[in-house]
């Protein structure tokens, strides 16, 4: 088996959103009342198996008010067929090579580092992850591991005073 | 400016012990109430100038409610004269290479990582320290930066409810 691993972060492309779709709807994962077109504007990286899609990372930019930074929140969806090839944890490392290019890329977006929430009780047991380099910062209210990286090139704003513009953390589902 | 080292964790040297008190005496760093004697038990690392010592490291384990697990918290007191000049970062990394394998080699005592309050206005500028590895994981009421930097080998117990409540936990 060979995977690749497109990139699909902000490219907009028809024929990559559409095999998304078609996975989403095959696995029967999309919680009701989501917006698909809203969903697949967050597509970062697909793995593909030939020409098959057996992975797919999304990410969404959200505060985390305790760490008073935004952060990108990695979400990962595997095809079953896939899920002992350890296609997540590559899947997790392009992810976060690619989207700390694009914060270094693009400053005005402010975004900090990488963040996941582990809801699978098998994840987390490393407090750092080794390819992903999010490391443990808390718990959600479902004692749910709280992920997150910082990327390298970020500066720690001056100011200390915490910025009222954050919301209560909304944890990605 | 060659820096040398001492590791005096844990190991109750009357000489290393005379010289941090001496110096803690001198630069009038122990707050009220606080007495040499206690703070000679969280003793980690001495940086010398040569004969000159110029930075002093203690730890104090503590439970750290955020993350569920216990962490050396580390203080460091710096000859002012020394200051601005990466000492303070440079004893940091030599506390934590003190610290890690002490962990490691005393599972009993279950120490997740190292950790620090940054007091000092002009540390803590990266998310995660370059050389330290610290990284920022929130902040005190007083607005200073609270850091952590978990050790490589700890592993994360699966139990995912919270701890019971205990006294004298959290980071300060």
């Amino acid at each position: 088996m060979a995977v690749t691993f497109v990139t699909a972060w902000k490219k907009n492309d028809p024929k990559l959103e559409a095999d998304v779709i078609a996975l989403w709807r095959g696995m029967n994962v999309l919680p009701k009342g989501e917006s698909t077109d809203k969903r697949v504007k967050q597509i970062a990286i697909l793995a593909y198996d030939d020409d098959r899609l057996a992975g797919i990372s999304s990410l969404e930019v959200q505060a985390i008010p305790q760490l008073r930074q935004k952060f990108a929140f990695v979400r990962e969806l595997i095809h079953p067929d896939y899920r002992k090839n350890l296609i997540a944890r590559t899947l997790v490392k392009h992810t976060r090579e690619m989207i700390e290019a694009y914060a270094l890329a693009h400053p005005e977006e402010a975004i900090a580092g990488l963040a996941a929430v582990f809801q699978t009780p098998h994840l987390g047991k490393r407090a750092i992850g080794l390819e992903s380099g999010m490391g443990l910062i808390g718990y959600t209210d479902k004692h749910e591991q709280i992920r997150a990286g910082w990327f390298e090139h970020f500066m720690v704003p001056a100011n200390l005073t915490p910025p009222s513009e954050f919301p209560e953390l909304d944890i990605v589902e | 400016m060659t820096t040398t080292y001492i590791d005096a964790w844990r190991k109750s040297d009357p000489k290393l012990e005379a010289a941090a008190t001496a110096f803690w005496t001198e630069l009038n760093l122990l707050p009220e109430g606080a007495t040499a004697a206690e703070r000679l038990k969280e003793l980690a690392v001495l940086a010398y100038d040569g004969a000159t010592l110029i930075g002093v490291s203690t730890l104090k384990i503590n439970f750290f409610d955020q993350l569920r697990q216990k962490f050396a918290f580390a203080r460091e007191a710096i000859r002012p004269e020394y200051r601005l000049q990466s000492v303070g970062r440079d004893l940091m990394l030599a506390t934590r290479e003190v610290i890690e394998p002490y962990a490691l080699a005393h599972p009993e005592e279950e120490i997740a990582g190292i950790g620090a309050i940054y007091q000092a206005p002009g540390i803590g500028k990266r998310g995660i320290g370059r050389k330290t590895r610290l990284a920022l994981i929130g902040y005190t009421a007083k607005n200073e930066q609270v850091r952590i930097g978990w050790f490589s080998h700890f592993i994360v117990p699966p139990n995912l409810t919270p701890p019971k409540p205990r006294t004298g936990g959290g980071a300060e």
